[in-house]
């Protein structure tokens, strides 16, 4: 039962619009909401892209995606983070940590489509 | 010895090789004899000079050290 | 081999080929490596013997051949200066290091209020009262070559048909080249020339080693040191009484100890390129060991002079005419390599240092004000400018040395005519004194003191120096200008029987110290000149402080200091009494807050304008290089600053003691910084997370045109809610910064609390009803007068019973309100049924934009700015609030004072 996209993000608002819009792209979609129930989620549900914010209630997205790097399994998973501080600093340290692309809020949804897109094909090129 | 004394010693040196050198005591060392064939005067001028240099090595070596060591000591408090 | 002048000249231009690599080298070395030998002691102390010029060389030897151990003078008055280097020198250093000080000129400016005329006037008088020195040299040279030339039948060689003039002419054009190749290669910021410092050390060790190899050879030939003295017995020389007149003794070695700090090249390698004030402890007492060894051997050499040279030689140059008198051409031309050595080296630093201040503080203040409209152009230009006002500068002093030897060529004795040149920069020694050690000296009384040493200084020891070509002059020594005998120029108000050198350096120096004396006691120090002055005097009390530039220098000291300037005594008192009060502190432990900073910012911004309240203070707060004093001279362009010296000497004790806190100070403000950063990142995620459910949603309204209705009202609603959030987030956060700010007006007035607590219960009652929660009034006092806004207050409470309601996540959710009077106080209490706060979130529940756990798990996260703006409100009142401990549930308390008026009517 494998999804295209797993959303980690906590604001019920955005979830529905983002949920809305990669649905009408064509993917399946799931969501958490918390932290720490990431990477069970990715375990199970095995999404060939996570769309991941970093503040996160429990556990910050910087956190899990130092995780997910760090698992074999899910080592290669792409990864798109997004971010509300907008700063230089965040973006830098995404990228440290092996994130796949980084997107600001507020984005537009083409953008974060397009991004996906991109991710999706990449992993199955692989 | 202490900081200030040591600085007293010092402005001793400098005021005593002062006077030592100035006319009173300089017509004190002069007259007409030789010291091994020298004037007397010669001798006691650079005697006196050759004093004072040793006065600062040792001084130089004594006088604070007061650069850049400010106090800092461990337990301010917090 | 027989010495010739094309040899000899052809030796010294190979000789200032090998200095120019040495210069070379020396700025490669030091431009690899920072340190290295060439910043060791002991080069700084070969660099200062650049004391020992041919003046030494030469002319010591011709003054104890005329006037015996008095040559002695000249060495013994630096020696004292240097022994005694804790006392003068070591300040002189300090300073210097501390106001980046670049010439003898720049430092008396400096002191006296960075006064532009001091600089000029000195920098004018420097380059005059330097002239006879310079000529010194090349009569030693000229006198050299001369001596060698005429030793032998054909000695001449292509000097043939030349004269002294033109011999003189000759080496003072290849000396200004000579400089100006070397000394002008590159503006430093800091005026050190490590290169040349490097040649002139190599110098120091090649004229000492002539010297003494003379000395030896003289005492060898002769059969001893006492041989020597013997001889010179016999032959009728007076060998004991051989020290002058008391008179001339003591002003020689007063002017040679003044010189050795004033003299333009001395200052310039002492104290200007001197690269750690340690380096003192060395050369205090080598160089004095230096001068020891350079004058061992005058004494004998100018006696064995004057019995084995026939009658009438010269004797200024029996150093070089001795060993060619017993035919040993090798160390006749090692003496005069030596003797070379000795003038070129002295050319070179003087006329650099000379340069250096007239482009300083001549040439570019002139430029500046004459490119003020337009800036200062390109940085290359100025450097273009400089160096070639250095240039032109260096062709001038060497032209003036020319001029003075050719006006004075009758005279034939060295030493006379450099001690012209000392009693004249002497001049400068009392200013610089006073600089060091007299707080109250006026630049104007040091302008017109320095004025007047140098009009006496040009009567009576200049212009005497022409009578032997002038006849002006020479009628004008014998009667006086116009014939009127108290003007005479050695015999000034009818001072007879002095020595002409003790007469000149008396009158000048007594006028001149009188007039700085007497001349500060009746004049004022502008503010500047006051600051500049204590920053002297007090040079090595601020160390501590000053240790390290990036430091912050905020204590609470500091800031008292600023307050004081700006506020007044009384002002800053109060207003710093009353924060040691509140927060229970010592005045001397008292630490800044960023509360109190704002609040002093607010209270000199009433007084000097709040950009310059604020720049000032954050100067002083923030870890700027900038350092307090400098903020205190700020201060000083608005307020005056009578009162500096005496506060300063008053805190320094103050000061010191805190200066160990300055870490603390400093970790805590540095705490704060984060803080502010910490909170525009916050507000920026909070203002972008509606944001983006905004743009998200108008995104997909605008690009799905065929939504279904309720899809397409849903989302209406969604971004109609997110923009109510955000509207309502920015309003709190003006509000939060309003409040700590404290520039709304805020009036108190007597009120009911128990009425807006009603008003609140009244508001929330629709939210409790819609979350099912059970709003009870518990025990309730019924009537409470306070001083408080009641909009302001009602706010609080309706945020407190909201947030209970909202974040009770109990199945049966319960509020519960108390209200009682306990003392003097009336007290809230809003407690709720819910999990609690957890512990460790307890310390951070006031902290802006915190949000608790329990938030984020139902609908109504709000932004975390509520309870930060409650406190304050309630801080607002006087009062307090806070969260009660130990309870069950989370309860928060308000406690605000009762007013006078519910107390009448209680006891009533």
């Amino acid at each position: 039962m494998a999804i295209d996209i797993l959303i980690a993000e906590d604001e019920p608002s955005i979830i529905e619009a983002l949920d809305f819009v990669l649905k009408r792209a064509g993917w399946s979609v799931n969501t958490v909401t918390e932290g720490d129930e990431i990477l069970d989620a990715v375990r199970r549900q095995s999404p060939r892209v996570l769309l991941l914010d970093v503040m996160l209630p429990k556990r910050s997205g910087f956190e899990v995606l130092k995780q997910i790097r760090a698992d074999k399994v899910t080592a290669s998973l792409p990864v798109l983070v997004l971010t509300a501080k907008g700063q230089q600093q965040d973006r830098r340290i995404a990228e440290e940590l092996g994130a796949d692309a980084f997107i600001t809020k507020p984005y537009s949804n083409a953008d974060v489509v397009s991004t996906v897109r991109t991710l999706l094909n990449g992993s199955t090129k692989t | 010895m202490t900081r200030r004394k040591i600085i007293g010693a010092a402005l001793f040196v400098t005021l005593f090789g002062t006077a030592a050198i100035m006319p009173p005591l300089l017509f004190v060392a002069g007259g007409n004899m030789d010291l091994l064939g020298i004037p007397v005067a010669m001798v006691y001028v650079f005697t006196i000079w050759i004093l004072m240099i040793v006065g600062a090595v040792v001084l130089a070596r004594y006088l604070p050290h007061d650069e850049p060591t400010p106090p800092t000591r461990q337990d301010h408090p917090s | 081999m027989t010495l010739t002048a094309d040899l000899v000249i052809a030796t010294a231009v190979a000789y200032v080929g090998l200095l120019f690599l040495i210069a070379y080298v020396g700025d490669r070395h030091t431009r690899n490596r920072t340190g290295g030998f060439l910043r060791s002691p002991f080069v700084y102390t070969l660099s200062i013997s650049v004391y020992c010029t041919s003046w030494t060389f030469y002319g010591a030897v011709g003054s104890a051949a005329r006037t015996g151990l008095e040559f002695a003078t000249i060495y013994l008055g630096p020696t004292l200066v240097f022994v005694g280097w804790w006392f003068i020198l070591r300040r002189l250093v300090r300073i210097s290091h501390d106001q980046r000080i670049t010439s003898i000129a720049d430092l008396v400016s400096s002191r006296f209020g960075k006064s532009s005329r001091l600089a000029v006037l000195i920098t004018i008088l420097a380059v005059i009262v330097i002239s006879p020195y310079i000529a010194l040299q090349l009569k030693a040279v000229t006198s050299s070559i001369e001596a060698i030339a005429g030793a032998s039948e054909f000695g001449r060689g292509s000097l043939e048909g030349w004269d002294d003039t033109g011999l003189a002419f000759g080496v003072a054009a290849c000396m200004a080249m000579f400089t100006i190749l070397f000394g002008t290669r590159n503006v430093d910021a800091k005026e050190q020339h490590h290169g040349v410092v490097a040649a002139i050390a190599f110098e120091a060790v090649v004229k000492l080693a002539a010297l003494v190899t003379v000395g030896v050879f003289v005492v060898y030939i002769s059969g001893g040191a006492d041989a020597i003295f013997a001889n010179a017995a016999a032959a009728g020389i007076e060998v004991h009484s051989t020290y002058t007149a008391a008179d001339r003794w003591i002003s020689s070695t007063l002017l040679a100890a003044g010189a050795i700090i004033c003299l333009p090249r001395q200052f310039q390698v002492t104290v200007v390129e001197n690269s750690d004030e340690n380096h003192l402890r060395t050369a205090c007492w080598l160089f004095p060991t230096y001068m020891v060894a350079m004058s061992l051997f005058i004494l004998p050499i100018a006696l064995y002079g004057l019995t084995a040279m026939p009658t009438g030689s010269n004797p200024d140059m029996f150093t070089l005419t001795l060993p060619l008198a017993a035919g040993n051409d090798g160390l006749a031309l090692f003496a005069f390599i030596g003797g070379f050595s000795s003038a070129t080296s002295m050319i070179i630093l003087e006329s650099i240092a000379l340069s250096i201040m007239v482009s300083n503080h001549i040439v570019v203040p002139i430029m500046l004000r004459m490119t003020a409209g337009d800036g200062i152009g390109d940085g290359l230009g100025v450097r273009r400018l400089i160096l070639n006002a250095r240039r032109f500068s260096i062709i001038l002093i060497l032209f003036l040395g020319f001029s003075y030897f050719y006006l004075t060529r009758g005279s034939d004795a060295l030493a006379p005519i450099g001690l012209i040149s000392f009693t004249g920069v002497v001049q400068f020694l009392p200013a610089v004194l006073a600089g060091l050690f007299w707080r109250d000296a006026t630049a104007k009384a040091a302008t017109v003191a320095i004025f007047v040493g140098f009009l006496v200084w040009l009567w009576s020891s200049f212009m005497p120096s022409f009578s032997s070509s002038s006849a002006t002059v020479a009628a004008i020594m014998a009667d006086g200008p116009f014939g009127i005998g108290w003007l005479r120029p050695q015999s000034l108000f009818g001072l007879e029987g002095l020595d002409p050198l003790a007469h000149a350096a008396f009158w000048s120096l007594f006028l001149n110290t009188t007039i700085l004396i007497v001349g500060s006691l009746i004049t004022n120090q502008s503010a500047l000149e006051h600051v500049q002055a204590a920053l002297f005097l007090n040079v090595f009390r601020k160390q501590a402080g000053e240790a390290n530039p990036i430091r912050s220098t905020a204590t609470a000291d500091d800031l008292f200091l600023v307050a004081r300037r700006v506020l007044g005594h009384q002002r800053a008192v109060n207003l710093f009494s009353e924060e040691a009060k509140q927060t229970r502190m010592p005045w001397t432990n008292l630490e800044p807050s960023t509360a109190f900073i704002r609040q002093l910012e607010r209270e000199l911004a009433g007084s000097i304008g709040a950009a310059s309240a604020h720049v000032m203070l954050s100067k002083v707060v923030s870890g700027d290089t900038v350092s307090l004093e400098e903020v205190m001279q700020m201060a000083d362009e608005t307020q005056q600053a009578i009162e500096y010296s005496q506060e300063l000497e008053r805190t320094s004790a103050e000061l010191r003691a805190t200066a160990e806190k300055l870490e603390v100070a400093n970790r805590e403000l540095r705490r704060v910084d984060m803080q502010k950063d910490e909170f525009l990142s916050q507000v920026s995620h909070e203002v972008r997370t509606p944001m983006t459910a905004i743009r998200a949603f108008t995104e997909i309204l605008m690009s799905h045109r065929n939504l279904a209705t309720d899809a397409r009202e849903r989302f209406v609603g969604t971004i109609h809610k997110e923009s109510l959030r955000l509207t309502s987030l920015l309003d709190e956060i003006l509000d939060l910064s309003t409040l700590e700010r404290g520039e709304r007006v805020w009036e108190n007035y007597a009120i009911d609390a128990e009425e807006s607590l009603d008003q609140a219960l009244g508001v929330c009652d629709a939210l409790a009803r819609q979350n099912n929660t059970t709003v009870k009034s518990g025990t309730r006092v019924g009537k409470a007068i306070i001083l408080a806004d009641p909009y302001r207050l009602s706010q609080v409470m309706i945020n407190l019973v909201s947030n209970a309601i909202k974040y009770n996540e109990a199945p049966h959710p319960e509020v519960e309100i108390h209200s009682r009077i306990r003392g003097r106080n009336y007290v809230v209490e809003v407690q709720d049924n819910g999990l609690g706060i957890p512990e460790e979130e307890k310390p951070h529940i006031f902290d802006k934009f915190y949000r608790g756990r329990s938030g984020d798990a139902t609908p109504y996260a709000g932004a975390g700015l509520g309870l930060p703006i409650s406190r304050e409100i309630i801080l607002r009142m006087n009062g307090k609030l806070e969260l009660v401990s130990g309870a069950e549930g989370a309860c928060f308390r308000i406690t605000l004072p009762l007013s006078d008026e519910q107390e009448v009517s209680q006891s009533g």
